[in-house]
């Protein structure tokens, strides 16, 4: 009797529970990108609540960004504009709750779902199509943007808001605006009478004639290149792909990877590492591993995104000052971090002052002349002089431009580590170049339910 | 104290870690489940799909070529490491004082210390131009090694990190088993005349059965479903050449968000290892 008993009471614990379980993700379910649109009102009377509580307001944030950090320069601009806002908004504090920005954007996707996320996250690109799909964010017409002027949106209206747009509705504002090229060393191209490479001949004849060893014995590389499938920014083969098609995908989100641009980009980088231009070990290299190694001295030129650069300049086991940054052969692959207001928040109107705060024009030059990022408004391009040290700038600025994003009406998961299984496949196993490309399609493709 | 008093006392004290098995697996591993036939992309919760995400898992040769070579690096890291951790058990048993507790204590290190930090460090150990690995073999003539970049090599650097990480575990189980075995058997086994080798065949061994089935256990587990070592030190790669199952099942939710898919393969996971600790039970004879 007492076993039964027992039994029944577990059972109905783990009922509550799943009932509980399905009840949150109903409600995500239910909090569709549609449902959000008109909640302005909602978000105003929950805020109005939430204030009139007289607790005061936090508001919390998701970022990779630790405000702590003192020797980071884009933690140090973000603190700068937590303490501005908190003396502008009294009673309103905003929290950073630092994160792994590998899984940071899966982890918010969970708390929505569990109904307890951040009131303002910092979105992955790839991420963003679910994170809408999802309804997590709240459209920002029913928060600042409503007050805006035309003119004020046209100077922030470009690729990148047009990302983060859906049904005619905006969500998310970029911050750390990024773009992948290659980081390479000025002095060194200056002493080997070279000129930046711009098409994929030049880039290999640099690599050649930079790859020696440096004055204290060590080999150096030509060309820094990661290939492992777990963290990594798009490489070269990326850029193949877009000089040949312009594209990556086929009108239905199918991956088109298997064909001349595929083949040569592959052939092209297997030369790098046959040459001895690239390590052979890049082939399991991670990106992070390439910028310590960079900073290390061990390669003149290196695919790395130009957001790292500030960084690579302090950390460089030589002058940090030589190091620029040039849009790869072929186009460029652009990205950054979307930023929006949880759409369950509690506090969407604070939250999305603070957003509104950190795109500001001051806190745009702070992000620039702190952070050591490009800017994100049209406005701030203007005010900014492009000189010798920060002539990176200006390479962003026109990747910015003329950058290449995937669509934002499906999934887009993986391509950048899928396309580096044929580079593991042909530089490991000497594979067929098209049949490596032909597997790496079907990878993407059954990933990402196509 | 009556029978029914004695019953309800010893309940009262098991509610609290039933209540905590409750809450942190069984409503869990139930809801994980429950999660398994439903489409969760996105975490979003879509349509009930019954046993589809299993078929799939079951018909994908990445899945199955993932969980065949977990199954092997298991076994031998498991069991290098158990026969190590005995080898070193045995012989830290016949040593005592300072030498023993710094062994023991070595031993250890790399069992207390973070996986992410000792799987970094291992990485940055094999790196190619300028890792410690390579910087030796290069004084000593030899030509760079390139570590985890080649398949074969991948394998060996990925056992030899769990086997590193765990025979600490092993020696002290072991050890413990060991120290506790009644002196008076040994001193009759000696008298007896048995050799050394006898001694350990027919007195030592059987007697630490159950601390080596239960350090067996753990470490088949703890290897079967280590994540962190290879995603810190291969990257699955090259190639997928070190593409462990919980890897795979990493990537299922965390890069490509099919959340249904990855709790189905949490499922399979779970059966797998179920079945690995009652194949043991039942192999070595041990009574629960």
């Amino acid at each position: 009797m007492k076993k039964q008993v027992l039994s029944a009471a577990l059972a109905s614990v783990t009922a509550i529970a799943l009932l509980a379980g399905c009840g949150s993700t109903g409600s995500t379910t239910s909090t569709s990108a549609a449902a959000t649109t008109d909640s302005a009102s909602e978000s105003k009377a929950a805020s109005t609540a939430s204030t009139e509580s007289g607790d005061g307001i936090t508001i919390r944030m998701w970022t990779f960004l630790d405000p702590t950090n003192t020797e980071n320069g884009r933690s140090v601009a973000l603190k700068q504009m937590i303490d501005e806002f908190e003396d502008e908004n009294p009673g309103v504090k905003v929290v950073v709750e630092p994160q792994d920005w590998t899984t940071m954007t899966a982890k918010f996707l969970a708390a929505n779902a569990s109904g307890d996320a951040p009131d303002i996250m910092w979105c992955a690109r790839d991420e963003l199509y679910g994170v809408l799909d999802a309804g997590a964010l709240e459209p920002l017409e029913n928060l600042f943007m409503k007050d805006w002027t035309q003119d004020e949106i046209d100077d922030i209206d470009d690729t990148f808001f047009r990302f983060g747009e859906r049904d005619g509705k905006h969500y998310t504002l970029t911050l750390n605006k990024n773009c992948t090229g290659f980081l390479y060393r000025e002095d060194l191209l200056k002493d080997a009478g070279i000129e930046v490479p711009t098409t994929f001949d030049e880039l290999y004849n640099a690599g050649v004639k930079l790859t020696g060893k440096d004055a204290s014995g060590i080999d150096r590389y030509g060309m820094g290149m990661s290939f492992s499938t777990e963290t990594n920014d798009a490489q070269c083969i990326v850029n193949w792909l877009l000089q040949e098609n312009g594209d990556l995908f086929n009108k239905d989100g199918t991956a088109n990877w298997a064909n001349d641009g595929g083949v040569k980009g592959l052939e092209w980088t297997k030369k790098c590492v046959d040459a001895g231009i690239t390590p052979s070990e890049s082939v399991n290299t991670t990106i992070e591993d390439i910028y310590t190694e960079f900073a290390a001295g061990k390669y003149a030129m290196s695919v790395g995104s130009a957001v790292r650069l500030s960084t690579l300049r302090q950390n460089a086991s030589f002058d940090g000052d030589t190091i620029q940054f040039a849009p790869l052969p072929g186009g460029t692959v652009i990205d950054g971090w979307f930023v929006g207001v949880w759409s369950g928040s509690k506090n969407k109107e604070e939250a999305g002052k603070f957003l509104e705060k950190m795109y500001s024009p001051e806190s745009d030059l702070k992000w620039i002349e702190i952070g050591g990022q490009a800017p994100n408004r049209k406005s701030t391009v203007d005010k900014i002089e492009i000189t010798d040290k920060n002539k990176y700038l200006q390479s962003m600025l026109d990747a910015f431009a003329q950058g290449w994003l995937p669509a934002n009406d499906k999934a887009y998961v993986g391509w950048k580590l899928d396309l580096n299984y044929p580079v593991q496949d042909v530089l490991t196993n000497n594979a067929d170049p098209m049949t490596a490309l032909k597997d790496a399609e079907s990878r993407f493709n059954s990933d990402n339910g196509r | 104290m009556n029978t029914n008093k004695f019953k309800k006392l010893s309940f009262m004290y098991i509610v609290p870690a039933m209540a905590f098995l409750t809450m942190f697996l069984i409503i869990p591993l139930i809801y994980t489940l429950y999660c398994s036939f439903f489409n969760l992309d996105y975490l979003v919760k879509g349509n009930f799909v019954g046993l589809k995400n299993y078929a799939s898992l079951l018909t994908d040769k990445r899945v199955i070529n993932a969980f065949i070579f977990t199954f092997i690096i298991t076994i031998i890291s498991t069991a290098c490491s158990v026969i190590i951790g005995l080898a070193l058990a045995l012989w830290i048993d016949r040593k005592h004082g300072v030498f023993a507790y710094a062994i023991e204590m070595f031993g250890l290190i790399p069992w207390v210390i973070s996986m992410v930090v000792a799987a970094l460090l291992w990485r940055w150990l094999f790196n190619g131009d300028l890792g410690l690995f390579n910087m030796i073999l290069k004084g000593l003539g030899h030509k760079s090694i390139y570590v985890v970049q080649n398949k074969d090599s991948a394998r060996i650097a990925l056992v030899f990190v769990l086997v590193w990480r765990l025979v600490g575990y092993a020696m002290v189980m072991l050890l413990a088993g060991l120290k506790s075995l009644d002196q008076s058997l040994i001193e009759a086994a000696k008298v007896d005349g048995a050799s050394g080798w006898q001694m350990l065949w027919y007195i030592k061994l059987p007697l630490v059965k159950t601390s080596v089935l239960l350090s067996t256990i753990v470490l088949t587990v703890s290897n079967f479903t280590n994540n962190t070592v290879p995603l810190v030190l291969t990257s699955g790669g090259p190639n997928d050449a070190t593409n462990v199952i919980t890897l795979m099942q990493y990537n299922l939710g965390f890069r490509y968000y099919h959340f249904g898919t990855s709790s189905a393969l949490s499922v399979l996971i779970m059966i797998v290892v179920s079945l690995i600790i009652l194949a043991y039970i039942k192999v070595s004879d041990y009574k629960i």
